[in-house]
């Protein structure tokens, strides 16, 4: 048995739970993007393993050897700290719904709390109802 | 007034008796299993990289010329063979102890939701009142599965990387001067060619792994924040429902 979901009785919710969302999809995506330079840059590394180590060196300046040797040596210099820099993003979603929950704590529920239980005790107790 | 955004996180439930569901009660068993793990993981991968360190140590304290002779040692070799597997697959073994840190994270979360769900039928009940509680919102159907995928995938991470590595075994069980001298079309210059393909793309496979038990995480928190806007909704409905209102 279901019932609707009333929100009437306490505050909107946080700011945080409409950008946690944004934080961790571009977290994601940065992750992700890493994962396909990998894959890219592994078709570089087959194109350069296929050469003999003697042509690997001779490789003249200018040539696509030479510059996929060149993105092999530089690119992954990169792309683990790109790939870092999405798990913060994605660790700072988490801190930030963290904070909602904070806030959903100590304005939705706690303040809840406040007002209703001394009520309630009142009413469970059969005492007449005082002033809020 | 129902905001539509808070339509998709699910409806009420009456419930009768102050139990947790199926899955917040493994979790509550689960998650010292899974960090005790993850860290006896991450020790071993500590123990591992002190010993990859010496044999590197060992290793490049001799000359280029010794390392690099056909006829180099045998201990050599071997030094050369371990470093280079153990550099494929340490790292994504040392992730699946972070993936498995991160999954007990998301079990306690799941146990601290179990704990709300029983505590507001009690307080409920103790009040004299039908004891209603959230159906499960979209975000707690999908943090578990969330927190299975990622573990899968840095487990899948850490299978190829053991084949990977076990292949940079065989490479580097030959001398640097036979490596070097790998004619195109060979076998040894293939291997050589796989481990070095494989390297690029495995290096950030497992952070897709740990990116997807974040998300979970993420979604486990936001239900425990539905969980307590709810709770609260819920009590001044009963303060209201009993002043007559």
């Amino acid at each position: 048995m279901s019932n609707p979901h009333r929100v009437d009785l306490i505050p909107t919710p946080p700011i945080q739970t409409r950008v946690y969302p944004v934080l961790i999809a571009v977290g994601f995506l940065i992750v992700l993007a890493a994962l396909i330079i990998g894959a890219v840059l592994a078709t570089t590394a087959s194109d350069v393993f296929d050469s003999s180590k003697a042509v690997r060196d001779a490789a003249a300046p200018g040539s696509s050897l030479l510059a996929d040797q060149s993105d092999l040596a530089a690119i992954p210099l990169w792309v683990q700290p790109f790939t870092f820099f999405g798990i913060s993003i994605l660790v700072a979603g988490v801190f930030t719904v963290f904070w909602g929950l904070l806030r959903s704590l100590r304005e939705a529920r706690g303040a809840a709390m406040l007002e209703a239980i001394p009520l309630l005790l009142q009413q469970s107790a059969g005492e007449p109802k005082g002033g809020e | 007034m129902t905001t539509n955004s808070e339509m998709l996180f699910g409806s009420r439930t009456v419930l009768a008796r102050p139990e947790a569901t199926m899955m917040q009660n493994v979790a509550r068993y689960m998650w010292v299993p899974m960090l005790l793990m993850g860290l006896m993981i991450i020790g071993a991968s500590l123990v591992l990289s002190l010993v990859n360190a010496s044999a590197a140590s060992d290793y490049f304290g001799l000359p280029q010329t010794i390392r690099g002779a056909a006829d180099a040692p045998g201990s050599v070799i071997d030094d050369r063979q371990f470093i280079e597997s153990t550099n494929v697959w340490l790292p994504g073994f040392q992730l699946l102890g972070i993936g498995l840190i991160l999954a007990a994270i998301t079990f306690s979360l799941a146990s601290i939701l179990g704990v709300f769900r029983a505590g507001g039928v009690r307080i409920q009940q103790a009040f004299g009142h039908e004891a209603q509680a959230l159906t499960p919102p979209i975000t707690a159907r999908l943090f578990p599965m969330l927190m299975m995928m990622g573990l899968m995938i840095l487990i899948v991470n850490l299978i190829i990387s053991v084949v990977i590595g076990s292949l940079a075994w065989d490479v580097y069980g030959h001398s640097v001067a036979e490596i070097n001298a790998a004619p195109e079309g060979s076998d040894l210059l293939g291997d050589l060619g796989t481990v070095n393909t494989f390297k690029t793309w495995l290096a950030p496979l497992p952070f897709i792994g740990i990116a997807t038990i974040l998300v979970g995480i993420s979604f486990a928190v936001h239900t425990i924040l539905q969980v307590i806007r709810f709770q609260g909704q819920r009590i001044r409905e009963l303060a209201l429902a009993g002043a007559g209102k």
